[in-house]
C-alpha cells in the first residue's frame, strides 16, 4: 500500500531525508522509529502530500504523491503530530465538516462519522466545544477524523505523544483493532509501543534507513543467547555443550553455591535447547533454568545508533 | 454521618469495575523485563478503563469579562437615565440626549462581550432571561408605536439587542432541551417573520419600507442566528434552511414576474413582425440540432460503458431540445397574443414600473434568502469551506470588536451627517443631491475601514499556521485554491456584512426625517464597495499568508491599508505641471479608492475603477495560492 522508493528531501542546507526505500504491505501495522530530528515527520509529511520530496519516488495507495496528490489524500487518513484542531467547533460539527470536505456521501455521512465516533469512545463529548476537551480526547477525535472516510492507509505522526500512561495503551489498542481494515504506518519514539502493537519496524537516523525488520526476525535474532544454571560436573557438561550442533559458545556468567550460571550463544537459526537439556543429564547435572535471554528492543536501538554514528565517525 | 459511608462505597463498587488484575507474577530473573510484548498486551487487556466523559472544564475564569459586563450594564443603565432626563426636562442637561445613546450603545456593546464569554451557568440563564426581557419591551414599543401611526421598527431598538443575549445564551446553554427548544422557536419564528416580510411587500407596496422591510431583515437575521446556533448537522436546520431558500425563491420569482409580465402583455397587444419569426427559427434549429446531438453524436463510441455514462453530446442535446422546445413555444405565444389579447382586454394600459424599488428590495432580500440557504445546504467543497471560515468569524471575539468598532463610527458619523442637514435645513441653505455623499466620505468611514481590514484579514492564515491546521487542512483531498477562495469570500462577505448599519442608519433616515433623498448613490457605492472591499481583504489574506504571527501579519496590511489611502493626499498634495507630476498624478487617481468612492457617490461608476481593484483582488489572490504553493518549491 505505501512503496517509498529512494526518496531524498533536503531543506536547503539540512538533509531531513536521504535516499530512503521500504514498503509496507496490505493490512500491515508498521512502526516508523526514530530520534526526535530523524526525519520521521519529514517522511510523513511527504507520503500524505503535505510536501514534496526533492527526489524519488513514493506512492500510496498504488497513486503517486508528486503527480496524483488528489487521489491520494482521499485514500489515507492523516493524524498529524499534536493533533491539529479547530478549538471553536463542536466535536460533531467538526467531524461533518471533515466528512464533506473528503466527501463523503451525504445518506452515509452520519453513520459513518457515528461508527468513527463509536470506535474512538467519543461519543459522550460529541456537543463539546474541541477547545475544552482534554489532551486524550482531542487525539481521539483527530482520530475518529482520519477515520471518517474509510481510507485504507492511516498515517499517524507521534499518536501517543502528551499522553497518560493509560490513555497511551487505549491508544494503542485502537490503532491495533483498526488494523484489520486499514494499513497503518505510524512514527514514534517510544520503543514499547512498536513492540507491543507493530509487526514491523522502520527505523531512520539521521535521514537514512538503518532497520526495516519484522518483529517476528528481531525474535529470532534475539534468540541467540540462551542463560543456564547447571550444578554437578560443571567442565564436562560446559566441554559437552561447546560441542553440540548450532551452539557457538559458551561462557561462565556467575558462580553462586555451587550454580553455575552460563551464558550460551547460539548460532543463527538454531535451537539447541532441548539438546542443552539431554546434555546436562546425561553427564549428570542438575539444570534449574534454561530461558532465551530477551534483548531488550531498546537496546537493540540504541546499539542500532551507536553502530551508525560509529561507522559516520569513522567514515569522516 | 451517613454521608461520610457513601463514598467509601461508592469508590469500592468504582474498584471492583477496575479490574487492575490478575497479574501474571513477576519472575525474578526476568522483572526487569517487564515490558516484553507478552506482558504489555496483557495489561492492555485486562485493564478495561470506564468510559465517561471528562469532568466539565472550568476554563478561564471570566474574570475580566465579568468587569466589562458590569460596566456595561452600568452605562446602559446610565444612558437610558441621560436620555430621560432630557426628555422630561425643560432645561439642557450636562449631557445631551446623544451622549445617552452613546452610553447604551457602549454599555449594550460590553454587555454582549460579557454575554459571548460568561462561564457560570446561573448567570447565562439570567442574560437569557434580560434578552427575553428587552424583546418584550421591543415588541411592546413596536405595538404603541404603530398604534401612534409612527413604525414599529422602532421597536427593534431593544429587540435586537436583547435577540443577541438570547442568542449568545443558547450557544453555551448546557441542557439540552432548553437550548433544542429554544433554538427551534428562533428559526421558526424568524422565518414566519420573513415570510411576513415577503408576503406583505407583495400585498401591500406601498408599507415596504416602514413595515415589511424591517420585518424581513429581523426574520433574516433570526434565522440566520438559528442556522449558526444549531449547526449544519441538525435535521430541522435542514429543514428551516430550505424553507428559507423557497421563500427567496417566491419572492425573487414574483418580483421577477411582477416587473415582466405587465410591460410583455402591453407590448404583446400589437403584433410583431420579426420576433415570433426569429423565435420559432431558432427554437426549431435547436430542437433539430438537440435531436441530432442526442441521436447521431450521442451514440456511445465504446460500447463497454454502461448506458448512463455521462456523454457530453448527449447532455449538450437534452438542453438544447428542451430550450428549442420553450422558444418554439414562446414563439407561437407571441404569434397568437395579439388576438387573444385583444379579447381578453389584458394589458390595456401602460404599467407603472415596479421593479424600482420595490422589486428591487424584493430580490435582493430573496437573493440573499437563496443565497443563505445554498450556504447552508449545499455540499460543495467551496461552500463548505467558507461556511466554516465566516463561523470561525462569528466565534471569534475579535470579530464582534470590529462590528461594535463599526457600529461606534457609524454612529457618531451619522449624527454628524444628521446635524449638518438640521443646521442647514434651519438656515435654509439645500444641500445638493447626492446627499449621502457627505454621510461616507468623510474621516471616521476611512478610518474605519484602515483599522478594520487588517483586523479581518490577520487571522486567516496566520492562525491556522500557529495552530498546524492547515496542515490538516491541506492534506485533504481539496485544492489549495479553493481554501484561499473560500477564505477570501469569508473575509470579503464579513467586511460587507460590517457595513450593514451604515445602510440601516439611512433607512432610519428616511423613515424617520419624512424627507424623500436619492437613494442611488448609495447602489453606485456599494458597488464601488464591494470591488475595493475584495482588493483590501486579498491583499490582507496574502499578509496573513506569509506569518504565523497575526500581529506581523496585521501590522503589514495596516502598512498596505495606509498605502492605498496615501495615494489620496499624495495625488491632492502634489503640486507641478511636469508630465512627470502629471502621469503620477493620474495613476494615483487611478489606484486610489476614495477617488473611486467619491465617483460612485456622484453617480459615475467607471468600469476602469472597477477593474482596478477587482484586478488588485485577483493579484493578491493568485499570490496568496503561490505563497501556500511555495511550500512545494523547496
Amino acid at each position: 500500500m505505501i512503496e517509498v522508493d529512494h526518496l531524498s528531501k533536503d531543506y536547503g542546507q539540512v538533509m531531513a531525508v536521504n535516499d530512503i526505500s521500504f514498503r509496507v504491505g496490505k493490512g500491515e501495522i508498521v512502526g516508523f522509529l526514530g530520534r526526535n530530528g530523524a526525519g520521521k515527520s519529514t517522511t510523513i509529511r511527504i507520503l500524505t502530500t503535505y510536501l514534496p520530496a526533492t527526489s524519488g519516488i513514493a506512492r500510496v495507495a498504488g497513486f503517486d504523491v508528486m503527480t496524483q496528490s488528489m487521489e491520494v489524500r482521499q485514500n489515507i487518513g492523516y493524524l498529524p503530530e499534536n493533533v491539529p484542531l479547530y478549538n471553536e467547533m463542536r466535536v460533531v460539527e467538526y467531524l461533518d465538516y471533515r466528512a464533506k470536505l473528503k466527501g463523503v456521501e451525504r445518506h452515509e455521512r452520519a453513520r459513518r462519522i457515528e461508527e468513527a465516533m463509536d470506535r474512538c469512545r467519543i461519543r459522550e463529548v460529541r456537543q463539546r466545544l474541541i477547545g475544552t476537551l482534554s489532551r486524550g480526547y482531542r487525539q481521539r477525535v483527530g482520530l475518529a477524523d482520519s477515520l471518517s472516510h474509510r481510507p485504507p492507509v492511516l498515517i499517524m505522526d507521534e499518536p501517543t505523544s502528551g499522553l497518560d500512561p493509560l490513555q497511551i495503551r487505549e491508544t494503542l489498542q485502537t490503532i491495533k483493532d483498526l488494523a484489520a481494515e486499514h494499513t497503518i504506518l505510524f512514527s514514534t519514539h517510544i520503543l514499547a509501543e512498536v513492540e507491543a502493537i507493530c509487526q514491523r519496524m522502520i527505523v531512520i537516523h539521521k535521514g537514512r534507513l538503518l532497520a526495516d525488520q519484522t518483529m517476528a526476525e528481531l525474535t529470532r535474532d534475539e534468540a541467540r543467547h540462551l542463560t543456564i544454571e547447571v550444578k554437578g560436573p560443571v567442565d564436562t557438561i560446559t566441554a559437552a555443550l561447546k560441542s553440540l550442533p548450532g551452539v557457538s559458545r559458551v561462557s561462565v556468567r556467575s558462580d553462586q553455591e555451587g550454580w553455575l550460571e552460563l551464558d550460551v550463544r547460539v548460532a543463527e537459526r538454531a535451537d539447541p535447547r532441548e539438546a542443552i537439556f539431554h546434555e546436562v543429564v546425561k553427564h549428570h547435572g542438575s539444570l534449574r533454568r534454561l530461558e532465551t535471554r530477551r534483548r531488550r528492543l531498546d537496546d537493540y536501538f540504541y546499539d542500532l545508533i551507536r553502530r551508525a554514528d560509529e561507522a559516520a565517525v569513522a567514515a569522516a | 454521618m451517613i454521608s461520610f459511608v457513601e463514598p467509601t462505597k461508592r469508590r469500592l463498587r468504582l474498584h471492583e469495575a477496575v479490574p487492575f488484575g490478575p497479574f501474571r507474577p513477576c519472575r525474578p530473573s526476568s522483572c526487569k523485563n517487564t515490558k516484553t510484548e507478552e506482558d504489555f498486551c496483557m495489561a492492555m487487556q485486562t485493564v478495561t478503563t470506564p468510559e465517561s466523559a471528562p469532568s466539565p472544564v472550568r476554563g478561564d475564569q471570566p474574570t475580566l469579562a465579568r468587569y466589562f459586563g458590569g460596566t456595561g450594564w452600568g452605562m446602559v443603565v446610565m444612558g437610558l437615565v441621560i436620555v430621560f432626563a432630557n426628555r422630561t426636562a425643560e432645561t439642557p442637561r450636562l449631557f445631551s440626549e446623544g451622549w445617552g445613546w452613546l452610553f447604551v450603545l457602549v454599555g449594550l456593546t460590553a454587555a454582549l462581550a460579557h454575554a459571548a464569554a460568561e462561564t457560570d451557568l446561573l448567570v447565562r440563564r439570567l442574560i437569557g432571561l434580560v434578552g427575553s426581557l428587552l424583546v418584550f419591551v421591543g415588541v411592546v414599543l413596536g405595538m404603541v408605536m404603530s398604534g401612534r401611526g409612527r413604525s414599529w421598527a422602532l421597536g427593534l431598538i431593544p429587540a435586537l439587542p436583547g435577540v443577541a443575549l438570547i442568542a449568545l445564551f443558547l450557544r453555551r446553554e448546557t441542557d439540552a432541551v432548553l437550548r433544542s427548544r429554544g433554538t427551534l422557536a428562533f428559526g421558526i419564528v424568524g422565518w414566519l417573520l420573513a415570510a411576513l416580510g415577503v408576503v406583505g411587500t407583495i400585498a401591500a407596496p406601498h408599507l415596504l419600507p416602514g413595515w415589511f422591510a424591517p420585518l424581513m431583515v429581523l426574520g433574516f437575521l433570526l434565522v440566520l442566528g438559528y442556522l449558526g446556533l444549531s449547526g449544519v448537522t441538525s435535521d430541522q436546520a435542514f429543514l428551516v434552511a430550505r424553507g428559507l431558500g423557497a421563500l427567496g425563491a417566491i419572492a425573487i420569482l414574483y418580483a421577477l414576474l411582477r416587473s415582466i409580465v405587465p410591460t410583455l402583455l402591453y407590448e404583446w397587444r400589437n403584433p410583431s413582425e420579426l420576433e415570433h419569426k426569429i423565435t420559432l427559427a431558432s427554437g426549431l434549429s435547436l430542437l433539430i440540432l438537440g435531436v441530432l446531438g442526442r441521436t447521431v453524436w450521442g451514440q456511445p463510441r465504446d460500447l463497454s460503458l454502461p448506458t448512463h455514462h455521462p456523454n457530453t453530446a448527449r447532455v449538450s442535446g437534452n438542453w438544447a431540445m428542451l430550450i428549442g422546445a420553450f422558444l418554439i413555444v414562446l414563439g407561437l405565444l407571441r404569434l397568437f397574443a395579439p388576438e387573444i389579447l385583444q379579447k381578453v382586454e389584458w394589458g390595456s394600459e401602460p404599467p407603472r414600473p415596479y421593479l424600482v424599488p420595490t422589486g428591487f428590495v424584493l430580490i435582493a432580500a430573496g437573493l440573499l434568502d437563496v443565497l443563505v440557504a445554498i450556504g447552508f445546504l449545499s455540499e460543495n467543497r467551496l461552500v463548505v469551506l467558507t461556511r466554516r471560515e465566516l463561523m470561525a468569524f462569528f466565534v471569534s471575539p475579535i470579530a464582534y470588536c470590529v462590528m461594535a468598532g463599526y457600529v461606534f463610527i457609524a454612529t457618531p458619523s451619522y449624527f454628524l451627517f444628521l446635524e449638518d442637514l438640521l443646521i442647514r435645513a434651519e438656515r435654509g441653505i439645500p444641500r445638493e443631491e447626492p446627499i449621502v455623499q457627505g454621510y461616507v466620505i468623510a474621516f471616521l468611514p476611512v478610518v474605519a475601514v484602515l483599522l478594520s481590514v487588517p483586523l479581518i484579514t490577520m487571522r486567516l492564515f496566520a492562525e491556522e499556521k500557529r495552530t498546524g491546521t492547515l496542515e490538516v487542512l491541506l492534506t485533504a483531498p481539496v485544492n489549495d485554491w479553493l481554501i484561499v477562495l473560500s477564505k477570501f469570500l469569508a473575509a470579503w462577505g464579513f467586511f460587507i456584512l460590517l457595513w450593514l448599519p451604515w445602510w440601516l442608519y439611512l433607512l432610519a433616515l428616511r423613515l424617520e426625517g419624512g424627507q424623500e433623498f436619492d437613494f442611488r448613490p448609495m447602489i453606485g457605492f456599494s458597488v464601488a464597495l464591494l470591488a475595493c472591499g475584495a482588493a483590501f481583504v486579498a491583499m490582507g489574506m496574502f499578509f496573513s499568508s506569509l506569518t504565523r504571527d497575526q500581529i506581523i501579519s496585521a501590522a503589514l496590511s495596516l502598512m498596505g491599508m495606509m498605502i492605498l489611502v496615501g495615494f489620496f493626499f499624495i495625488e491632492r498634495n502634489l503640486r507641478g505641471a511636469s508630465s512627470a507630476v502629471v502621469t503620477a498624478k493620474s495613476i494615483m487617481r487611478a489606484m486610489s479608492f476614495i477617488h473611486m468612492w467619491i465617483e460612485a457617490t456622484d453617480g459615475k461608476l467607471y468600469v476602469r475603477d472597477i477593474a482596478v481593484q477587482l484586478a488588485q483582488a485577483i493579484f493578491w489572490i493568485a499570490a496568496t495560492i503561490k505563497v501556500l504553493e511555495a511550500r512545494r518549491w523547496s
